[in-house]
């Protein structure tokens, strides 16, 4: 019988928030956050290194670990509202972390996925890769949408999916927060997506977008008709180690509505949790927040370069696998989303599948669940196919296929690395390859020919590196 | 004054490059409470005020390098610049009393736009455009076209820069150019945006002056546009 975790605790948690010790928002970041992460992340050594991208070490991963857990405690959470610290001790944190969920069912029906704990290398307790995500994000043509979204909806291999993508206009007018327009988007969103679902048939495919700014939006979709109990919301630890009644309040929503939420590492390498050793330790400390504040249903990996969004860079991949291990290693809870969530190239390059290719590699390996989809840093007008998502299915099956050990899944990402991190290093690569019409016959809704050609190119490569993938 | 100047110190005697090093390797480490002490001392030496500025400046470049290279990282340079204000409020006085205003740093006024949260993009643009020289507002997250154009006319700025992240807040951009032509303010400010969803075309489109892709580019799009 899996955990029923401690959910029932979190409002004396957010009450923390109107007690806790004063923590100026203007000063903690430079007085707390940085000074304890540089400190801690020396004291236990931490190191960075560019060949190293999927930890081998499990001696490596303890110390981190460690690291994670002493910044945590000793930096605690600042709520943006009440500039107030929430601290916990290290017993409540232990007793919570070895009481959490350890399964997690996304969907409904037949379409249902139920997410388990995996360990490392482990390719015999369940299909390979553990769980795909597709994720549908960045601005979306409204007469697209739909189309983007069947996209999707037929790939088999895919088990849950972000329908994110913005209906940005309502009647030719602009949506913006706050309006009512902003409930209109998001009310048509997800009766596209559900509609979409149906006729795809996979009436009960979790739906885990978060595409509007505010909660009322996201509330005005709570619906018969709308949010059911297999859809995911995002709530967040902001950026880096914060809070606030908003992202509370969908968390108290949701759980009380019975749907699930999902949350994400987000440490912005170069920005405030610095370069990509004192990130990867601000990483770990990230996903102990989630369980002490949220315990979401399900948690991801989302490291990006914060000076060129990227989610595949060396730096962004290492702080994803390291701190994911790190934290899997030790806490038994549903399988973590592995990193990669969106590419930085355009959807109709070949190194969009490449950057797919080094993120699912790694984290099928770690025992991570896979995504795909996205691309153009989720940022260009109708990047997103559902090819993406085969392709990043079809890699982590190969990863299980083959049986990959952690080392031969770094060395592999050595190989790959070269095919688009010039292009990040340039932050051209964004403008590389076409969109969903380019890449997609908008009748069939079916990869073009020539879309097909390269996705099948970069599987030959893949293959002559020794990936068995079919 | 010059280099011929020598305080006595204790037993140290210190020439004024020695005080201007000093100053700048506070900033260089960070560390606001020894840019006051070493700024107190530069003066109390009758230190050419306006060199060091100007070496304070060069320093902060210095780091802005570094932190374009992630040598150096985003807290750092906030306390480095915090460091060099405390250092330029002791400075400042002694400036004026030359009858002079200093070197010129054109003042850019920056924030997300309304209905926006997103800081860390903002925060990268703000930091190294401090870095290069320009004296930054930065109004944070959520900000309205109004107190975008407040804050400039109060402040006297050169730019003004509006960053969005979302196709939803995108708008807000051209809501910020429109309210500077209702104002009859728009030729008095530079205007550039930038954000995860912004394009140069839509930067054409909506009349800005510029578009900056990321932190680097918007710097140099910035200095592009003070010539």
């Amino acid at each position: 019988m899996p955990n029923a975790g401690n959910r029932g605790r979190l409002l004396e948690v957010w009450g923390r928030q109107e007690t806790g010790p004063v923590c100026f928002n203007t000063e903690f970041d430079t007085k707390r956050m940085w000074p304890l992460l540089k400190g801690i992340t020396a004291k236990y050594k931490i190191e960075y290194d560019p060949n190293h991208i999927v930890p081998t070490d499990d001696s490596e991963l303890e110390n981190l670990w460690n690291a994670g857990m002493e910044f945590f405690l000793e930096c605690g959470i600042l709520s943006i509202n009440t500039e107030r610290l929430i601290l916990f001790t290290e017993q409540e944190v232990n007793s919570v972390l070895n009481n959490l969920h350890t399964e997690c069912t996304l969907g409904l029906w037949d379409d249902s996925i139920t997410l388990k704990w995996r360990g490392m290398e482990d390719y015999d307790s369940g299909k390979n890769p553990i769980g795909v995500m597709g994720r549908i994000l960045g601005p979306i043509t409204p007469h697209l949408y739909e189309k983007i979204a069947f996209s999707f909806i037929q790939e088999p291999l895919m088990d849950f999916c972000h329908f994110q993508g913005v209906v940005y206009e309502i009647n030719g007018t602009a949506v913006k927060p706050f309006s009512p327009h902003e409930l209109c988007s998001e009310q048509k969103r997800v009766a596209i997506v559900k509609d979409v679902c149906r006729r795809g048939g996979r009436p009960g495919m979790s739906d885990g977008a978060s595409m509007p700014v505010t909660c009322q939006a996201e509330m005005s979709a709570l619906q018969p008709w709308g949010l059911n109990t297999g859809d995911v919301r995002h709530v967040y630890v902001m950026p880096h180690m914060r809070t606030d009644y908003d992202q509370q309040c969908r968390k108290y929503m949701y759980d009380q509505y019975g749907s699930k939420t999902w949350g994400i590492l987000q440490s912005f390498i170069g920005g405030l949790p610095g370069g990509p050793k004192t990130s990867v330790v601000n990483g770990v400390a990230d996903l102990i927040a989630y369980m002490m504040l949220y315990e979401p249903s399900i948690c991801g990996l989302w490291a990006s370069d914060a000076l060129y969004f990227t989610n595949t860079s060396r730096y962004a991949l290492f702080v994803d696998n390291f701190a994911g291990a790190a934290f899997q290693r030790k806490v038994k809870y549903p399988a973590l989303l592995g990193g990669g969530w969106q590419m930085t190239a355009g959807i109709g390059s070949e190194e969009y599948f490449w950057e797919t290719a080094c993120g699912a590699i790694g984290s099928t390996c770690l025992g991570f669940c896979i995504s795909g989809g996205t691309g153009h840093q989720s940022g260009g007008q109708d990047h997103a196919c559902g090819l993406g998502v085969r392709f990043a299915a079809e890699v982590g099956k190969a990863v299980g296929k083959a049986r990959l050990t952690r080392k031969q899944a770094n060395d592999l990402m050595m190989k790959i690395f070269p095919k688009y991190e010039g292009g990040i290093k340039a932050r051209d690569i964004h403008k590389k390859g076409g969109d969903f019409t380019a890449c997609y016959n908008l009748e069939t809704v079916q990869p073009k020919p020539e879309y097909y050609a390269l996705y099948e190119k970069v599987k030959r490569e893949l293959r002559d590196m020794g990936l068995p993938i079919e | 004054m010059g280099l011929q100047t020598y305080v006595e110190q204790g037993d140290t005697s210190m020439s004024e490059k020695d005080l201007i090093n000093k100053l700048v390797d506070s900033i260089k480490k960070f560390d606001e409470v020894a840019a006051v002490a070493a700024a107190e001392e530069y003066v109390k030496a009758k230190g050419d005020p306006i060199a060091a500025v100007n070496a304070m400046g060069a320093a902060m470049n210095e780091l802005g390098d570094c932190f374009e290279r992630m040598e150096v990282f985003l807290p750092e340079i906030v306390m480095a610049s915090d460091a060099l204000k405390a250092a330029m409020k002791v400075l400042e006085p002694e400036i004026l009393k030359m009858g002079d205003t200093g070197p010129k740093r054109h003042k850019v006024v920056i924030g997300t736009v309304l209905g926006d949260v997103h800081t860390v993009g903002k925060d990268m643009v703000s930091t190294m455009l401090m870095t290069a020289g320009f004296d930054v507002t930065d109004l944070g997250p959520s900000v309205a076209p109004s107190r975008f154009l407040d804050t400039a006319e109060s402040l006297g700025a050169t730019i003004i820069a509006a960053s969005a992240l979302m196709s939803t807040t995108l708008p807000v951009q051209k809501d910020l150019i429109d309210f500077l032509n209702a104002k009859n303010l728009r030729k008095k400010y530079k205007v550039i945006v930038g954000g995860g969803v912004a394009t140069k075309s839509w930067a054409e489109k909506i009349g800005a002056d510029g578009y900056g892709q990321d932190a680097i580019d918007g710097v140099r799009v910035a200095k592009d546009l003070v010539k």
